[in-house]
C-alpha cells in the first residue's frame, strides 16, 4: 500500500462528512431566507395572499348602483318581463362608468341573435322557465327592439311610438 | 497508545459529525414556523371568517343555456377569452330515446346550438363551477403550499409562490382547474373571491338572467341559500369521490358527469 | 377529441416531459439496484458492472430534475419545493427524496473511487492533478484500515441505498396511484408497478451501456455478467408486466363505472402503444428472447446479441409504459364519457427533440464520468482486496 495513515482531519469519513454537513446547514440557512414572510400564519400558505383575492379590482359593478343615477329606467324596468334582471346582464360590465360616466359607456348588442341567447327556442332550454321564440318563425329579418322594449319587453314600442324612445 | 488516541479522535470526530448532522437534519425537515412568521395580513381574516361562510346553490331546472354567466366570468376574473380554459362552465346533456347519451359544452357553454345531437326525450343544462370542497384533494396535492382553503370556505391559489406544475390540475376530479394561459400558474374559480369580500355578489349570479345561481352567507339571516337548502332535496357532484363539494344542485340527473 | 371532456380538459397539461421524468428515475433507481446487488449482495458475476451500474445512476441522476423544471410553468420558483413542502402533497417530497438520494448515490461514488481518485492525482500533474486533488477533498489516506473502513461505508451506503432507490422511484408511482381522480392511475398497485419497471429498465439499460461501452473499448464482454443480467431481467420482467396485467385484469373484472372508458382507452385509443409495444414489443419479445439467449447450444456472440436486443427493446417497452400510463391516463376524461387527443409536437418545449436531446444528456455526462473514474476491472483500483470474478451464476 502506497498510502499511509493520517490523521482525524484527514480521514475521508471526515471530509465527506463536512461536506455533508455544510451542504446541510447551507441548505437550511437558504430556507429561513426563502419562506416568505406571511407563510403559515394561517395555515399552510401565504396570508398574504388572501389580501390579494380581496382587493382585485370588479369588472362588474354592485346591481343596484345603477339605480343611483338611472332610478328612473331601474323603476320602469322592474315593472316588466324583465324585472329582477341585473343591467350588466345584458349591458355588460360597467364597473369602470359610474367612476368618469362621461368617459365610457356601456354599449348594447341589438341583433336578434343577442336577444335570442335567452329567447331563441334552444335544445334543453326549459319552456317553463323562459319565453322562447323560433327564430325562423316570429318576424324574420326584423329587429327585437323595433317592436320590443327591452327594458320592458311585454310594453310594444309600436304603442309607444309617438312618445319619446330614449 | 497512538492507535488508542486515533480512535478516541475518530470516535469523537464522528460523535461531533452526527451532532452536527442532526441538526441540520433537523432544521432542514422542520416545518415552517406557524404563526410565528414575521408580518401579518392586512386584515384580521379569522375575524372576518367567523361571521362568514359562503353557500352557493345551482338550480339545474332553471338554467336557459345563455352563456352569460360564462362570458362575465371571464371578464370579470381576467381569463383569456379566447382559449379554451373556464372558471364555470355549462354542459347540456340531451338523452336520446334509446337511452343515448350526448353531452357538449362549446366554447365551455357560451353558446349552444340550437339543436343538439340526436332526437331528445329528455335534455337540459348543467352550470359547472368550482365545487370549494370541503375536503378539497387540489390543495392536498399542491406541492408547495400555493393553494388553500380560506376559513370562509373558498379554495384559493396563490399566484406569486404557485410554480405551474399542474398536479392540482390533475388531482380535481370535476376539471375545474386549469393553467391560465397568461400567468402560467393555476386559475380557477374563487366564487368571486374580491366581490364576496366586498359585499357583492359573484359575477356569474349577478348576471344569472333566471336565478339558476343562488348565493349567500350561510351565517347571515335572511340569506337566499339557507331556505333552500332546508326545503329541498340537493345533491353533490361525485360525491364517492370523498371530497364533500360545496355547490349545491338542485334537479340534478343521474346521468350528469 | 371523443365524446364529451370538461373544456379545461381539451388541453393534456402532463406531456413529454412527465413522461421522461419517471423513466429517468426509473433507470437510476434500476440501475442502482443493479450496482447493489453486487455491492451489498455479493454477486461477484456482476463485479464488472458494478462500477458502472453506479455511475450510470448518478448520470441519470443528475438528469432527473430536469424534465420536471423545463415543464413548470414558473420555472424560476422550482426551488419553492424545497422551502415550503406541503406535507400532505405526495409530490412535495420529491426535492427532499432527490436531494437526500443525490448525496446518497454521491458519497457512494466518492467512497468507491477514492483510493483511484488518489492515485490518479499522485501520478498525474498539472490542471489534471489539481482537479483529482479537489475531487479527493484532500482525504489522501490509502492505508489498509481507512480502505477497509472506505469499503465498510460503501457497503452501508449501498444498503440504505436501496430502500432510497425504492422509495425515490416507489414514490413516483404514488405520485400517479393517488391521484382518486383519474381512474387509470389510481391504484395502490401503481408503485409497485413502478418499482419493477423501474428495475426491469435499469438492468436492460445497464446491458446495453455494457455492452456498448465494451464494443467501444474494443474490450470483450464479461459473458457470464452478462447472462447474470439477462437472469436478472427476465426475472423483474416476469414480475413486473405479471402486475401490470394483473391490473388491468383487476379492474376489468371488478368492472367498476370507469372500466368502459379504460376498456375503450386500451382497445380503441392506444392500442397499438399498449399491447403492440408495452405488452408485445417490450415485455412478450424480450421474454422470449431472454430466454433463447440461455440457450447453451447457440454461439456466444448469438446469445449476447440476443441479450442486447432484448435490453434495447425494453427499454422501448418501459418509456411506453410510462407513456402509456401519464399520457394514457389524461385522454380518459373525467367525465369518463370522452377522450382527449394527444399530439406531440417535434420541435419547442414539450416536443419529440428534446425528450431525445434529454436523453441523451445522461449518455454523455456518463462519457465524461466514465473518462474520469474509470471503473473498468481490468484495471483493478489500489487496494481492491475483493477476489477476481468467480465463474459463480446466481440461479433465479
Amino acid at each position: 500500500m502506497a498510502g499511509k495513515k493520517t490523521g482525524l482531519s484527514h480521514q475521508p469519513v471526515f471530509r465527506a462528512g463536512v461536506v455533508v454537513v455544510i451542504i446541510l446547514t447551507g441548505f437550511a440557512l437558504l430556507r429561513m431566507i426563502f419562506v416568505p414572510p406571511t407563510f403559515g400564519v394561517y395555515g399552510y400558505y401565504r396570508a398574504s395572499n388572501l389580501d390579494y383575492w380581496a382587493t382585485r379590482p370588479v369588472a362588474y359593478a354592485q346591481g343596484t348602483q345603477c339605480d343611483t343615477c338611472h332610478g328612473e329606467r331601474a323603476g320602469f324596468v322592474a315593472a316588466g318581463g324583465h324585472a329582477g334582471l341585473d343591467c350588466q346582464s345584458c349591458h355588460g360590465p360597467a364597473a369602470s362608468h359610474p367612476d368618469n360616466p362621461g368617459a365610457w359607456q356601456p354599449t348594447i348588442n341589438p341583433d336578434r341573435e343577442f336577444c335570442a341567447r335567452c329567447h331563441g327556442q334552444v335544445e334543453g332550454r326549459p319552456d317553463t322557465v323562459i319565453k322562447q321564440i323560433d327564430l325562423d318563425q316570429h318576424n324574420p329579418g326584423v329587429s327585437c327592439v323595433q317592436c320590443h322594449d327591452p327594458h320592458r319587453p311585454w310594453t310594444m314600442l309600436g304603442t309607444r311610438l309617438g312618445g319619446s324612445k330614449s | 497508545m497512538k492507535a488508542i488516541d486515533r480512535r478516541t479522535f475518530i470516535s469523537s470526530g464522528i460523535k461531533v459529525l452526527a451532532t452536527g448532522l442532526l441538526s441540520s437534519l433537523v432544521t432542514v425537515v422542520l416545518p415552517p414556523a406557524t404563526g410565528t412568521a414575521g408580518g401579518t395580513a392586512s386584515r384580521e381574516w379569522p375575524k372576518l371568517w367567523q361571521q362568514r361562510e359562503w353557500g352557493f346553490v345551482v338550480d339545474a331546472r332553471k338554467c336557459i343555456g345563455c352563456g352569460t354567466c360564462v362570458w362575465a366570468c371571464k371578464r370579470e376574473n381576467g381569463v383569456p377569452m379566447d382559449r379554451e380554459v373556464y372558471r364555470t362552465w355549462v354542459e347540456r346533456y340531451v338523452i336520446g330515446p334509446n337511452d343515448q347519451l350526448y353531452i357538449e359544452s362549446p366554447q365551455g357553454g357560451a353558446s349552444f346550438d340550437r339543436i343538439g345531437g340526436s332526437v331528445p326525450e329528455k335534455s337540459f343544462f348543467v352550470p359547472k363551477l368550482c365545487n370549494q370542497c370541503a375536503d378539497p384533494p387540489c390543495v392536498q396535492v399542491c406541492p408547495v403550499g400555493a393553494t388553500y382553503r380560506t376559513g370562509d370556505g373558498v379554495v384559493l391559489v396563490d399566484r406569486v409562490r404557485c410554480v405551474g406544475c399542474r398536479y392540482c390540475i390533475q388531482a380535481c376530479p370535476y376539471g375545474a382547474r386549469f393553467l391560465h394561459p397568461d400567468l402560467m400558474v393555476a386559475d380557477k374559480c374563487t366564487w368571486c373571491y374580491h366581490r364576496i369580500s366586498k359585499g357583492m355578489l359573484p359575477a356569474c349570479v349577478q348576471v344569472c338572467p333566471v336565478g339558476a345561481r343562488i348565493f349567500g352567507n350561510l351565517k347571515d339571516k335572511g340569506n337566499p341559500v339557507t331556505p333552500i337548502m332546508a326545503r329541498n332535496q340537493v345533491q353533490v357532484l361525485k360525491p364517492d369521490m370523498g371530497t364533500e363539494p360545496r355547490v349545491f344542485y338542485l334537479g340534478l340527473d343521474k346521468v350528469v358527469r | 377529441m371523443v365524446g364529451f371532456v370538461y373544456p379545461n380538459e381539451l388541453e393534456v397539461n402532463w406531456g413529454l416531459l412527465i413522461v421522461l421524468y419517471p423513466y429517468i428515475t426509473g433507470l437510476v433507481a434500476g440501475a442502482f439496484i443493479v450496482s447493489a446487488l453486487y455491492h451489498v449482495f455479493n454477486r461477484q458475476a456482476l463485479k464488472p458492472v458494478g462500477g458502472l451500474a453506479l455511475l450510470t445512476a448518478l448520470s441519470f441522476l443528475l438528469v432527473a430534475p430536469l424534465p420536471l423544471l423545463l415543464h413548470l410553468g414558473q420555472r424560476f420558483r422550482a426551488f419553492n419545493i424545497m422551502w415550503t413542502p406541503n406535507p400532505t402533497s405526495a409530490m412535495a417530497g420529491f426535492g427532499y427524496i432527490y436531494g437526500f438520494y443525490l448525496l446518497l448515490v454521491a458519497l457512494e461514488v466518492w467512497f468507491v473511487f477514492r483510493a483511484d481518485i488518489v492515485r490518479y492525482a499522485e501520478s498525474s500533474r498539472g490542471v489534471v492533478r489539481v482537479f483529482y486533488n479537489i475531487l479527493s477533498l484532500g482525504a489522501k489516506d490509502t492505508s489498509d484500515e481507512t480502505l477497509a473502513l472506505d469499503h465498510r461505508i460503501t457497503r452501508w451506503l449501498a444498503v440504505i441505498g436501496i430502500p432510497a432507490a425504492v422509495l425515490l422511484h416507489g414514490y413516483v408511482g404514488f405520485i400517479f396511484g393517488a391521484i382518486k381522480a383519474n381512474p387509470w392511475w389510481s391504484t395502490a398497485l401503481q408503485p409497485v408497478i413502478f418499482l419493477m419497471s423501474a428495475v426491469v429498465s435499469g438492468i436492460a439499460l445497464l446491458i446495453v451501456v455494457y455492452t456498448v461501452t465494451s464494443w467501444l473499448r474494443r474490450r470483450p464482454v464479461d459473458f457470464s455478467c452478462l447472462m447474470s443480467l439477462n437472469r436478472y431481467l427476465w426475472f423483474f420482467l416476469v414480475v413486473g408486466v405479471g402486475l401490470e396485467i394483473l391490473e388491468v385484469i383487476h379492474k376489468m373484472y371488478e368492472s367498476r363505472e370507469e372500466w368502459e372508458a379504460l376498456n375503450r382507452l386500451l382497445t380503441d385509443v392506444m392500442p397499438v402503444s399498449f399491447f403492440g409495444i408495452q405488452l408485445g414489443l417490450g415485455a412478450a419479445v424480450p421474454l422470449v428472447l431472454l430466454l433463447v439467449g440461455r440457450w447453451s447450444r447457440l454461439s456466444n456472440l448469438w446469445r449476447a446479441s440476443l441479450t442486447f436486443v432484448s435490453g434495447l427493446l425494453v427499454l422501448v417497452g418501459v418509456y411506453a409504459m410510462r407513456f402509456n400510463v401519464i399520457i394514457g391516463g389524461q385522454l380518459v376524461s373525467k367525465t369518463l364519457a370522452g377522450f382527449a387527443s394527444y399530439h406531440a409536437s417535434f420541435f419547442g418545449n414539450e416536443g419529440i427533440l428534446q425528450t431525445v436531446v434529454l436523453l441523451m444528456v445522461p449518455l454523455a455526462i456518463l462519457g465524461v464520468l466514465l473518462r474520469v473514474l474509470p471503473p473498468w476491472v481490468e484495471i483493478p483500483a489500489l487496494g481492491e482486496r475483493i477476489p477476481e470474478a468467480e465463474e459463480e451464476e446466481v440461479a433465479i
